[in-house]
């Protein structure tokens, strides 16, 4: 359990298109790439992606499980959150059922991407290996958060005890 | 080296935003959305500096994500550039170095 957040926290969270996930990456470079958020549990804080196996996102958070990910907006919509919030926390790869494990948080991809579902089977045939994909589960340790977006203040930070 | 073709400096046109990242102190990454401006003639885009400033903990290890959001694939796409930064008032100067590309058009 962790404390609660604010509700635009939330709010960012869970209406967000995509999100960037940061991994690092052997060079110790941290990257950010677009992501499709899959789950969030708001009791835990615990956040969910899907990643395919191959990408060196996966090995990236094996050797290196300090991550963050970016909630901004991206321009979607007019019901998009302004807010800017940059979760840091500790991720884990699960790879123990790459052909369906993660299916079962699909449906919060596909909420945010409903096309997705449909063009799963293309993606597969385009890059052999998609549907073959890791869970990444992080566990939150620093909430930071910029309301509205406003980078001329100090972001509000929340730390999560471990 | 990067080989700033015509579609490269299209995508960095229509990109609306970058995600800049580096390491914070204690090693989380940090990843900041912020505006831009891409300087033609030099190769370099300058980002505003937040406020209070960040301090990265290192100024090489650094990407910029461009991002944009293309209509007719329903999804956002990237173009991922290495390089370094350097303060300059109050704004950063991103100089990349190499470049990298999704191999497939949508990300997810």
């Amino acid at each position: 359990m962790m404390n609660q957040l604010p509700d635009w926290m939330y709010h960012a969270i869970e209406e967000s298109f995509t999100c960037q996930f940061a991994s690092t990456t052997a060079r110790d470079i941290p990257v950010a790439l677009p992501v499709f958020l899959n789950h969030f549990d708001p009791d835990t804080g615990t956040l969910i992606i899907s990643s395919p196996v191959a990408m060196k996102r996966v090995e990236n958070v094996r050797q290196r499980p300090k991550v963050a990910i970016l909630f901004s907006p991206v321009g979607t919509g007019p019901g998009e959150p302004k807010h800017v919030l940059l979760v840091q926390g500790l991720a884990e790869v699960d790879d123990t059922n790459l052909e369906s494990g993660w299916k079962r948080y699909f449906a919060g991809w596909a909420r945010r991407q409903p096309s997705a579902r449909a063009s799963l089977t293309r993606m597969e045939q385009a890059m052999p290996g998609y549907t073959q994909r890791a869970i990444i589960r992080v566990r939150p340790t620093r909430f930071l958060g910029w309301p509205e977006g406003n980078f001329q203040q100090p972001p509000l930070v929340l730390e999560v005890k471990q | 080296m990067i080989d700033w073709t015509e579609e490269l400096l299209k995508q960095i046109e229509a990109s609306s935003r970058v995600a800049l990242s580096y390491p914070g102190v204690d090693d989380y990454p940090v990843v900041l959305p912020l505006p831009f401006a891409f300087d033609q003639d030099k190769r370099c885009f300058t980002l505003p500096i937040p406020h209070p400033r960040p301090t990265p903990a290192s100024e090489e290890r650094v990407s910029l994500t461009l991002l944009y959001y293309d209509e007719q694939m329903k999804g956002e796409r990237y173009v991922l550039f290495y390089g370094h930064l350097s303060e300059t008032g109050n704004e950063w100067t991103f100089i990349p170095s190499h470049v990298a590309q999704p191999k497939w058009r949508r990300r997810a």
